[in-house]
């Protein structure tokens, strides 16, 4: 099936690590797992045809150590290395050493990361492919009456950003025109002082607004999209609960929105899977451009389940230099999918992170249920990576039925030993404005407030 | 190689040096723990460069031929595996077991086709170098630590090993 990607280095760990491996067999490529000394008894190691251990259990010694994954790439022959997402996944200068070193890095090139990699640049391409992004000054802004001219031409709320600013520092709210010049002037002479840089960034403050992504496959010439997974559902910035198709899209804006995507794509001559952001605006209807994820994603299996498309699968073929053969009009959007990030959490308790044993794993199962994890009973989840212990994804013939399977699936699945945010699942996804699709990405928080 | 102060960008600038430098066949570099062998043989290099002689000195021109061969090597993924993994060992008292501080390719001698640096039987001393771990095309020297006799080798020359893999136990004296 596969030309030259022979043997594939899984350079990650967990539930991802696993999908991988589970790719690679059906392929029939060899895999080879690696693994931190804290990692060594997991499903992973047990998993692939052969696993490597490359250093002690901190991520910066081991999936993160860019010399110990390319050293044992070598030492170990394999053709090709699938970073998963977190750890290398994004970084140019490891994709660079892959290619310097004669393996192949299953994602996009070195060049295309760092250019999408960057804001500002990604934003320029965004404009050229007629990708909408959101109003605001193009890049820096260092003149007065220039950013006075912008603002209004932008509209209320605004919000102004001290370009050599960071964290929520010289960072301002506008709501009206009538404090404009004030805050403009404060904030200006803030960042002077502070970071000896006075030029600002002016765009328009989005309140109420909604994240949704489009899953891309290209090959470098052709690009094709299986459909939107809305993500809006999140708790500071961590998504908890995704879903496909959004159920906040007309099937005309879900074609102009996965169109933009596919121009993006096609403008940078892209090549791999890969996932372009946008804000959805819900007052004004309209969706804006953030960013551009050029590597598998967590919540990729929903749009797995609606599409039928393995899109690891279909990755490592492109990183094989094969021609998409899957064709836009294939694909076709069926039913609806709801994924859960299960994490080892305490949600009574801010949601602080409960490594431990677990002393019984029971899965849930039944038709439509998918369960991607590496747990197992008595694994022991270490202190020293993130706290996801699994993703349950449910398809449905709807988005009701997805719901009902779902509450069903969490309550047939146990975790016993350890705390979980299963429960906060199952709540999240029965609550009404869950049910209602009507939400912003506030919503989860307000929920909680409304608990307590 | 987090442990030294050297990063691996200096170790880097010292191989650009030593090949830049014609007159430099051998280089030996021992530093805060630190321990680097460099050496230049360009007739062994063609005939076999998988062994220790694909040295840094050269790695800018033999980058990609090493790359190649290194892809070329049969069969390594499928039969390095778990078997090959965390053999039982028990240490005892009077024993010092050497593993590997890093992943990559272990090779016995300094250059293919000269003894080995140890063999079974032999007397170390500290500073002994007893074998070389390859890491991208540096080579690392391992030294016995103690004063001994080696009691066992692990390893068989030019297999890849992983980190924390037992190379070697010595018999402490």
């Amino acid at each position: 099936m596969l030309n030259k990607i022979k043997s594939v280095m899984i350079a990650n760990r967990g539930e991802i690590s696993l999908r991988i491996i589970r790719a690679c067999q059906e392929l029939g490529v060899k895999s080879v797992a690696i693994y931190s000394e804290a990692d060594k008894d997991t499903l992973p190691v047990k998993l692939a045809d052969s696993a490597v251990c490359i250093g002690p259990a901190p991520a910066q010694a081991s999936y993160q150590n860019q010399e110990a994954i390319i050293s044992a790439a070598l030492a170990f022959g394999v053709d090709a290395i699938h970073p998963g997402y977190g750890f290398l996944s994004e970084k140019a200068d490891f994709a660079k050493k892959c290619e310097d070193n004669g393996i192949i890095f299953i994602g996009p090139s070195a060049d295309i990361i760092s250019k999408m990699g960057d804001k500002i640049e990604a934003r320029k391409i965004a404009d050229s492919a007629s990708v909408p992004t959101i109003p605001g000054s193009d890049g820096v802004v260092t003149e007065f009456q220039k950013a006075l001219e912008i603002a209004e031409n932008i509209g209320f709320p605004l919000l102004i950003k001290a370009s050599a600013g960071g964290g929520g520092r010289g960072m301002r709210v506008v709501e009206s025109r009538d404090t404009l010049e004030q805050d403009l002037n404060e904030i200006m002479s803030e960042a002077e002082v502070a970071f000896g840089d006075s030029s600002v960034y002016i765009e328009k403050y989005l309140t109420d607004i909604r994240h949704i992504e489009v899953q891309l496959l290209a090959d470098g010439n052709n690009c094709i999209h299986l459909g939107e997974r809305d993500c809006t559902a999140q708790r500071r910035n961590q998504k908890l609960v995704e879903e496909a198709p959004s159920p906040a899209l007309s099937s005309t804006q879900r074609n102009d929105l996965c169109q933009s995507a596919v121009r993006l794509a096609k403008k940078v001559k892209y090549k791999s899977a890969g996932t372009v952001e946008y804000v959805y605006d819900n007052i004004d209807k309209k969706f804006y451009f953030i960013e551009m994820n050029t590597r598998v994603q967590v919540e990729h299996p929903v749009s797995e389940m609606i599409t039928g498309i393995d899109i690891i699968k279909e990755q490592i073929k492109i990183a094989d230099n094969q021609v998409l053969s899957i064709k836009q009009e294939h694909i076709v959007l069926s039913g609806h999918a709801i994924e859960c990030r299960l994490n080892a959490e305490d949600p009574e308790n801010g949601f602080s992170p409960c490594p431990g044993t677990i002393s019984y794993y029971r899965a849930p199962g039944g038709f439509g249920i998918r369960m991607d994890s590496h747990l197992e009973s008595g694994y022991k989840i270490p202190p020293y990576y993130d706290s996801m212990i699994g993703k349950l994804i449910c398809w449905g013939a709807d988005r009701d039925e997805a719901i009902i399977r779902m509450t069903r699936a969490l309550s047939e699945m146990k975790v016993e030993g350890i705390k979980t945010t299963a429960k906060f699942h199952s709540k999240l996804i029965n609550s009404e404005q869950f049910k209602s699709g009507n939400f912003n990405t506030v919503f989860v928080a307000s929920l909680l407030e409304k608990k307590h | 190689m987090k442990d030294f102060d050297i990063s691996l960008n200096d170790l880097k600038q010292l191989t650009k040096w030593v090949k830049e430098s014609s007159d430099i066949r051998e280089l030996s570099l021992s530093y805060n723990g630190l321990e680097l062998f460099i050496s230049r043989n360009e007739n062994t290099q063609r005939t076999a460069p998988n062994q220790a002689s694909s040295t840094p000195a050269t790695v800018e021109s033999a980058a990609i031929n090493d790359v190649k061969t290194e892809l070329n090597k049969p069969a390594s993924v499928a039969t390095e595996s778990k078997s090959s993994k965390t053999p039982d060992i028990s240490v005892g008292e009077d024993e010092h077991l050497i593993t590997a501080p890093m992943v990559g390719t272990f090779y016995m001698s300094p250059k293919p086709g000269a003894p080995a640096f140890v063999e079974v039987g032999q007397q170390v001393e500290p500073k002994s170098v007893v074998c070389i771990i390859e890491v991208m095309k540096l080579m690392n020297n391992l030294e016995a630590k103690v004063n001994g006799r080696v009691k066992e080798i692990y390893v068989e020359d030019q297999q890849p090993v992983e980190y924390g893999q037992p190379i070697m136990l010595i018999e402490k004296e």
